[in-house]
């Protein structure tokens, strides 16, 4: 079927299309949900290779599932936001069980200019770094409650049910978690360019 | 994208809530890119894994009907008989033997003309309806 057709087909339509073998509806539903995957994953992580091995993994596991995916069970993205988060759980498991990997410096790739004036941008990396610095010092469940909400953009029920915990008890974490992120940033307002803005 | 609301944010000091949800709207404007490398490893993976295309309706025979079915059975040996059947009884048909007739005939009571009232009956019952 054209790659124009299937732009507008559900998840679900698509991935019962890859089932029956139509190769445009696996490439329409990988350019649809692998950004959705790498996303959730490079901000639970931290890290985008291993954010990568997640997201490809996870796509993996949804090839697999296709043929005996049921429409009515679960929709796509919440079951892909499911299986992410668990295959991030379980590398976070095991790195701490290793006691943390190193951090290759030479790895890093250099930052690609976006664009604004230099002290514009240096204010917004100083900023989302503090984020991810803050994210990172938050207990796991709040973490990934406080990514799927605010940064994923679910509803509670959704967060409830990947995390297969109480809608009570994700706003509970959202907000704790939140209340963690206020306290760790708050020490930095003035590193990152808050006080100059009140 | 819609943020979602509960009672227990409003416990932040609204400004801190306003730098944080600044932080938010900043990073998900920053989210990460999908390398071209990655996607050619998905879809790789998909192509690897899926299914065999599904048949739509079963191909149409090229002979087609019950004719096709017996020849899948027995192919065109079997219609050699039949064959041969034909073309004997489509010669007896065309000038019966001496004998045929006179069987018939004494198979009747040897009354030529009750075969003549038997066709004669047949022929006007097929004419009548």
């Amino acid at each position: 079927m054209p790659f124009d057709a299937l732009d507008a087909a559900s998840d679900a339509d698509l991935l019962r299309l890859y089932a029956e073998g139509d190769p445009t509806a696996a490439r329409v539903l990988t350019l649809r949900l692998t950004p959705m995957a790498l996303r959730l994953a490079a901000r639970v992580l931290g890290d985008m290779a291993e954010a990568e091995d997640v997201a490809q993994e996870a796509m993996l596991r949804l090839w697999k599932a296709a043929p005996g995916w049921r429409a009515d069970e679960a929709k796509v993205s919440t079951w892909l936001y499911t299986v992410t988060r668990n295959l991030c759980m379980d590398r976070m498991r095991r790195q701490k069980s290793r006691g943390g990997a190193a951090i290759d410096l030479d790895a890093i790739a250099e930052p690609v200019d976006p664009g604004p004036a230099a002290e514009v941008r240096l204010t917004q990396a100083a900023r989302s770094t503090a984020l991810q610095d803050a994210l990172a010092s938050l207990p796991d469940r709040q973490r990934e409650a406080v990514v799927l909400r605010h940064l994923e953009g679910l509803t509670n029920p959704e967060i409830a049910q990947i995390m297969d915990i109480s809608t009570e008890a994700v706003e509970s974490l959202t907000a704790r978690g939140k209340r963690n992120l206020a306290t760790a940033l708050a020490a930095r307002r003035t590193d990152l360019g808050y006080d100059d803005e009140h | 994208m819609m943020m979602n609301t509960d009672p227990n944010e409003f416990d932040l000091d609204p400004a801190l809530e306003a730098e944080l949800e600044a932080m938010f709207a900043q990073d998900r404007e920053a989210a990460p890119t999908v390398s071209g490398a990655l996607l050619a490893r998905i879809e790789a993976d998909a192509a690897a894994h899926q299914p065999a295309p599904v048949r739509g309706a079963p191909a149409p025979a090229k002979g087609g009907g019950w004719f096709t079915l017996d020849l899948g059975f027995s192919g065109w040996s079997s219609l050699g008989g039949l064959t041969a059947a034909l073309v004997v009884g489509f010669g007896i048909g065309l000038s019966p033997p001496d004998a045929v007739s006179t069987l018939t005939i004494n198979l009747l009571g040897g009354d030529a003309s009750a075969l003549e009232d038997v066709f004669w009956s047949f022929d006007s019952s097929l004419l009548e309806g």
